[in-house]
């Protein structure tokens, strides 16, 4: 073939008409980071996602831009807690400020708390309704018709979520470290290791706070996918994660307050459990990590729902494996 | 532009031997052997026959619990990612991905079918325009009427320019203007070398599109061969075209205690294959020149019914319709 023959598309239709395919088929990876892709646009195509998101990004913004601000401002405590806000006067009951030092660690693993509640409830909404939807307008016939396996299908889906839900829980964090950061920076007490030790400390926070992000948006996700399986109608699939998350609330409450037992109580709250990676590594860095019981129960309780979400991920495969044909409208 | 390079078709495009299917007590498919030719093959049956199941295995979304199904020379599921890339479907069901505009539905399945985004996004617009969807194409689909999510559907099936086609029920719903144009528009595509396998109810539609026909009847394929020979007569009817006048055939033969008709310039007659000679004879005696004397074919509509009733005891016993 010419050289000028070589360089014309070999994909054309004909005017009006059709013609096979003759160019090269990408690899699979292409194929799934183009699924990923879709899906992750998927995540906020309605406003309310849109909104949910911005505002979730936002927010922490202002209050990282306040603080910064206020910790200039003179007569006025440095601390996160000075800050007037309702997060921040939340934050007074949480943390105790008085005497406070060097990097505020708890406020991190409060504001990481709250961020992966955010989290659950962004999921419950955005993420667990998914599967019931693409199996109720039958889109999933059209996934499998193709060259995508189920397994392809479910890693690009928690992909997608866990890609977007890290970023979520990653980017405020990372503004507090940077709050943080600009408050104390390397001064003698700003952080536990001294002298230029203090620069790896601090490197040392931001991969734990990412990597506490990634290990919380995964299992998050993946407890969202697997609720969804649980009902049929999409609409329902929020109310059971809802009941999930809150079902074992309850639990916990009920082994706690009746039976005295707060070890095994707190194992199966799944918003304390969620927590474990935070627990763990904040057990390594700070001059004041969380006793050593709380991080055991933590990891246990890990341990569980991991079990437990590799159950759903079973009855994933298994709802897949035959999908239902919808007559829905996309 | 170059001449698109049409690949030699894979003949049968698919076999299946000693296939068993079954859902719980429902057996959907039983002992099944079957070759599937290229061309266009319409798959005929009652609800419940098996059509779905069929397509199932075809796709590999199901497996089968005995026998071997090849697709396109690829056995099936071991290499079903490689034969779904030269498959094209459109399914029954009014489904398409969510939220997505008419393009983007396309560029979707043609990426998920393995091109690369560029070649994706070309062949999506070309794929739109041949199927009449050129202005519609950045409108959100679920805003499209039934008609123009039939054709984007059919886009997005031919989109990655399969080896094979399947379609289900691709003129469901459609009104008879847009029921034509689709039909073309499967002709057109056949006519480029793509094997089609067309599952309707509508069987003036694999009339008018199919050279082959596959009769499916309680998981078991009661017919499998051409539409000619489908629709050819039980050998009880017979068509005699003469020369002349149909009248004194037909007075002749009425007064041999046969039972006939005129149709134009044709006369039918209800016949055993032993009575043959004498029609002949009748014919003879009487002067009449036959241009042409062979079984009569039925309407599609009739050979369907007495093929599933030859195929289904039940229904034979009782003499009820399909």
């Amino acid at each position: 073939m010419s050289e000028q023959a070589k360089s014309v598309p070999q994909l054309v239709f004909e005017p009006g008409g059709y013609a096979k395919f003759s160019g090269e088929q990408v690899p699979l990876s292409q194929r799934l980071l183009s699924l990923v892709g879709v899906f992750a646009r998927d995540a906020f195509r309605t406003t309310p996602a849109k909104l949910g998101a911005a505002l979730y990004l936002v927010a922490p913004l202002c209050l990282g831009a306040w603080l910064v601000i206020r910790s200039y401002l003179p007569d006025l405590p440095v601390s996160l807690g000075g800050a007037g806000d309702a997060y921040s006067l939340w934050k007074l009951t949480k943390i105790p400020t008085a005497g406070q030092a060097g990097c505020d660690i708890q406020a991190l693993e409060v504001s990481f708390a709250v961020n992966a509640f955010l989290l659950l409830l962004g999921q419950a909404t955005q993420v667990a309704p998914l599967l019931a939807r693409d199996a109720h307008q039958g889109a999933l016939l059209l996934y499998f018709s193709r060259p995508v396996l189920r397994s392809h299908y479910l890693l690009a889906r928690l992909a997608a979520a866990a890609g977007i839900g890290t970023a979520l829980m990653t980017l405020p964090s990372l503004l507090l470290v940077l709050v943080e950061l600009s408050q104390h920076g390397l001064q003698p007490g700003g952080c536990p290791w001294p002298g230029l030790a203090g620069v790896l400390w601090w490197l040392a926070l931001c991969a734990v706070v990412a990597l506490c992000a990634v290990a919380v948006a995964v299992a998050t996700s993946l407890v969202a996918l697997a609720a969804g399986v649980l009902v049929r109608n999409p609409s329902a699939a929020p109310l059971a994660l809802g009941g999930l998350v809150l079902g074992s609330l309850a639990l916990s409450w009920i082994l706690q307050s009746s039976y005295g037992r707060e070890s095994l109580a707190r194992g199966l709250d799944l918003h304390h459990a969620l927590q474990a990676p935070w627990f763990l590594l904040t057990w390594l860095l700070s001059p004041n990590p969380p006793p050593k019981p709380v991080l055991e129960v933590a990891l246990l309780g890990l341990l569980l729902w991991t079990a437990l979400a590799t159950l759903g991920w079973f009855l994933l495969q298994r709802f897949l494996r035959n999908p239902p044909l919808g007559k829905g409208r996309a | 532009m170059l001449a698109p390079t049409i690949p030699p078709r894979c003949n049968p495009v698919a076999i299946l031997r000693g296939v068993a299917k079954s859902f719980g007590d429902v057996q959907a498919l039983t002992a099944v052997d079957l070759e599937l030719p290229a061309g266009l093959v319409g798959v005929l049956g009652p609800n419940g026959a098996g059509k779905s199941t069929l397509f199932r295995l075809l796709l590999g979304l199901d497996t089968a619990e005995q026998g071997t199904v090849q697709v396109l020379g690829l056995p099936m599921p071991e290499q079903t990612l490689d034969v779904l890339a030269r498959i094209g479907y459109m399914p029954e069901d009014d489904s398409l991905f969510p939220g997505l505009h008419g393009l983007d539905q396309v560029i979707h399945a043609a990426q998920l079918s393995g091109l690369s985004p560029v070649d994706a996004r070309s062949r999506a617009h070309q794929a739109l325009d041949l199927c009449g969807l050129t202005d519609a194409r950045y409108r959100m689909a679920a805003g499209f009427s039934l008609g123009m999510r039939q054709r984007l559907r059919l886009a997005m099936a031919v989109v990655h320019g399969p080896e094979l086609l399947i379609l289900d029920e691709p003129t469901a719903g459609l009104d008879p203007d847009g029921r034509a144009q689709m039909l073309e528009l499967i002709k057109e595509i056949a006519g480029q070398g793509v094997s089609v396998l067309l599952s309707t109810h509508v069987l003036p539609d694999v009339e008018t599109v199919c050279d082959h026909v596959v009769l499916l009847s309680r998981g078991q394929v009661g017919y499998a061969g051409s539409l000619h020979a489908f629709r050819a007569g039980t050998g009880s009817r017979w068509r005699i075209r003469i020369v002349g006048e149909t009248a004194l055939l037909l007075q002749n033969l009425t007064a041999a205690h046969y039972t006939c008709e005129a149709e134009g310039r044709d006369v039918l007659v209800t016949a055993t294959p032993d009575q043959v000679p004498e029609l002949w004879k009748i014919c003879a005696d009487i002067g009449i020149g036959v241009r042409r004397f062979g079984p009569a074919e039925e309407d599609l509509g009739s050979a369907f019914v007495r093929h599933l009733r030859i195929d289904d005891p039940l229904r034979k016993a009782s003499g009820g319709a399909a």
